[in-house]
């Protein structure tokens, strides 16, 4: 048996998803969380699936959620749908669930975040409901787990009786008149592809073209249908699309005037207008926005994150002190030695050092993100990204690259038009990902100590510079045209759920965990080997003589102009390509210095201004591997993703170059 | 080299092999943190 969760964007399908599975998928107070369908078991049973959908606000195939969750439901066809609504938002939520209604399936709506309806003093008359729209009608409260068996005996005895809704009827007049004729017209066709005859006939009449190819219509019945649009159109005096919705929202309102009880306006709206008045003002949105993320900065590497990172440090270190010793006083062999201290625990130690770091600065990006805040944020960010070309729906992937490119790249695909996701997917690279975030924090701490959350920021907003301008030259370049409009809905602030935050963090720590010991313990073994043995592997007495460096001193010509070219950063840079954080694990190794002293260690390879044009190339230089193979597959182009290293190779070597060169002439 | 030695290479040796098969494992899914997100456990399906 297969349930399918189906509403708006923001409505708690996620939630509601974890509740019957018991998973912990990602929920956010962010519409667009959900950009493909996810399945699960429910709780306690084998044999029922239920599936969560893309946030759709209609069944028009515009959008690529849209076109996911109209796929799924015509082809796979569930056995209940489950139609989520939010019951703060109903009338808005039902116009989905009217169309929901056309597609003749056993369905059950879940009403859902009544609690914040009793709260706010209103009431729905459940039965009156129930009885209007023709579908059985749950109150729920997927947060707080109320309601949630009901749900599922109701969607279940739904499914097993496949018990259809009672009417598919909701206009009258012209409306009626015309899908009743196309109806009729194309039963045959739409028997044929089974797909309900009344959907289809509502679909035709709205214009729908991937419904007209599907049904395989003759010339004389398209003539026809127009025939039935053009009198409907014309005896009520405005066009097909408006028409519909219309007759959708008349029904709407007449249901919600007998059946909603509302005494008066819900509180968590009006507290959210009141804060907006504030965070979303005009002139006032863009800097609280970058002060916002200079305190956040600030607290991560000057107050908190900073202190339990040097804290974990001093730990790894003792512990690599006492294996050290252990080592020495069984007689271990020196080659064997060195492997297991200065590669395994100096290499993963340094990257490990930086946890603490990770997971405060996402705890409060998690928090922002939980309150509602970053949808405002895309809001604000419209404006901005419109002169370039893009909309505000493009900042939600952006965001996401904050955090690592490979999902932002996949997020992309939530973008309507084309144009506007080829340009993301170029851009989102230049957004600062987490596991650069190694790489700053050593830096910083060892040439930059007062100015730490000033140096981040700095980083931050210069890749986001960066970002801007090849927007703009992609604009006038390869990317002609105008940005799709952006309409987002903006959910109500709330406080973030301890839970909802706690998972992310353990999440985001667990990831950084496996990483550490995976692709940064083989890059580190692999750094090793190469700087302790020769070509011939013979063990070398300086480093300087290994196969490392023969091939770092090669590259490192490249990065001389930029203040480094010692063979040693060449090679860091290089291993970067396989995981941001191997730059900081193979400049430990090849330091061959304990984690505590590897800043000190820093200043013999590179001076100050050196590290902030060091800070600069890697902000800036290609992504890694797994980034760019998701840019081959999205773009569906291996030239377009190589294309897309050259160029931010090219534009990280001259703006560190740029950067370099200006600071040498005032300092 | 003593026992010991072969044995610390043979572990570091366990450890590499849980590490690339983990590594090829998940070659499709995302890094540094998402691997929760919605979208790192899908292939993209081109349409």
């Amino acid at each position: 048996m297969m349930f399918a969760l189906v509403g708006n964007q923001n409505c708690g399908k996620t939630t509601l998803f974890n509740q019957l599975t018991g998973s912990n998928q990602h929920v956010g107070n962010f519409p667009g969380v959900t950009v493909e369908r996810k399945d699960g078991l429910i709780r306690g049973s084998k044999n029922i699936t239920v599936v969560d959908l893309p946030g759709i606000y209609s069944l028009a195939p515009y959008t690529n959620e849209e076109i996911v969750t109209r796929d799924f439901l015509l082809n796979e066809r569930p056995d209940v749908i489950i139609n989520i609504v939010d019951a703060t938002n109903i009338e808005r939520n039902l116009y989905l669930s009217l169309q929901l209604v056309e597609l003749n399936m056993p369905m059950v709506i879940a009403l859902n975040m009544m609690d914040e309806v009793r709260a706010n003093g209103n009431s729905i008359d459940i039965a009156k409901f129930q009885s209007e729209i023709g579908v059985p009608v749950i109150p729920i409260s997927a947060s707080k787990n109320e309601g949630v068996d009901e749900l599922i005996q109701v969607a279940v005895a739904t499914a097993e009786a496949k018990l259809r809704p009672k009417r598919q009827d909701f206009c009258s007049g012209a409306v009626h008149r015309a899908i009743h004729a196309v109806a009729h017209l194309v039963e045959d066709h739409a028997d044929r592809i089974g797909v309900p005859s009344r959907f289809a006939a509502t679909k035709l009449v709205e214009g729908d073209e991937p419904m007209l190819k599907l049904l395989q219509l003759s010339e004389n019945e398209k003539n026809m249908i127009e025939h039935s649009v053009t009198e409907m159109e014309t005896e009520l005096g405005t066009d097909k699309e408006a028409a519909l919705a219309d007759m959708r929202y008349a029904f709407i309102d007449n249901l919600c005037s007998r059946t909603v009880i509302k005494t008066g306006e819900s509180k968590a709206h009006l507290r959210s207008i009141k804060i907006d008045n504030i965070l979303t003002n005009k002139y006032a949105a863009l800097p609280i926005f970058l002060g916002i993320m200079l305190l956040i900065f600030w607290l991560t590497f000057g107050v908190i994150g900073t202190a339990l990172s040097d804290l974990l440090s001093l730990a790894i270190d003792k512990l690599a002190f006492l294996v050290d010793h252990g080592l020495a006083v069984y007689g271990i062999n020196p080659v064997i030695h060195s492997l297991v201290i200065d590669g395994v625990f100096v290499g993963v130690g340094s990257v490990l050092s930086f946890l603490p770091i990770i997971v405060v600065l996402f705890f409060f990006l998690s928090f922002l993100e939980d309150s509602g805040y970053m949808a405002r944020v895309a809001f604000v960010m419209d404006k901005l990204l419109r002169k370039i070309g893009l909309s505000g729906r493009s900042f939600v992937p952006m965001l996401i690259g904050f955090g690592c490119s490979v999902p932002a790249i996949m997020a992309t695909r939530t973008l309507a038009s084309e144009r506007d996701r080829k340009m993301t997917i170029l851009l989102t690279p230049f957004m600062s990902c987490s596991a650069k975030l190694p790489i700053y924090a050593l830096f910083t701490a060892a040439f930059f100590v007062e100015y730490q959350a000033l140096v981040m920021i700095s980083l931050y907003v210069l890749g986001m510079l960066i970002g801007v301008l090849s927007g703009l030259v992609m604009k006038k370049t390869l990317y002609h045209g105008n940005p799709v409009p952006f309409v987002m809905e903006l959910p109500n602030y709330r406080l973030p759920s301890p839970k909802s935050v706690g998972l992310l963090l353990w999440d985001k720590a667990r990831d950084f965990l496996v990483r550490a010991f995976t692709v940064i313990f083989i890059a580190t073994l692999i750094i090793w080997f190469l700087q302790t043995f020769d070509t011939r592997i013979n063990v070398v007495a300086d480093s300087s003589q290994s196969m490392l460096a023969a091939v770092g001193k090669f590259i490192a010509p490249i990065f001389t102009p930029l203040g480094f070219g010692d063979w040693r950063a060449a090679t860091a840079i290089i291993t970067g390509l396989s995981a941001k954080e191997a730059v900081v694990s193979s400049l430990a190794v090849l330091t061959g210095t304990t984690i505590t002293a590897l800043p000190q260690a820093l200043s013999s390879l590179f001076t100050p201004l050196a590290a902030v044009s060091f800070l600069v190339f890697t902000l800036l230089y290609t992504p890694c591997i797994a980034a760019i193979a998701v840019i081959r597959r999205e773009m569906n182009s291996g030239f377009s993703a190589l294309l897309l290293v050259f160029y931010q190779t090219a534009i990280a070597w001259i703006t560190a170059f740029v950067v370099y060169r200006i600071a040498l002439i005032f300092f | 080299m003593h026992l010991l030695d072969w044995l610390i290479l043979a572990v570091l040796a366990v450890g590499v092999f849980f590490a690339v098969r983990y590594l090829l494992k998940s070659k499709n899914k995302g890094c540094a943190g998402c691997r929760n997100c919605p979208l790192s456990k899908t292939k993209p399906k081109r349409k």
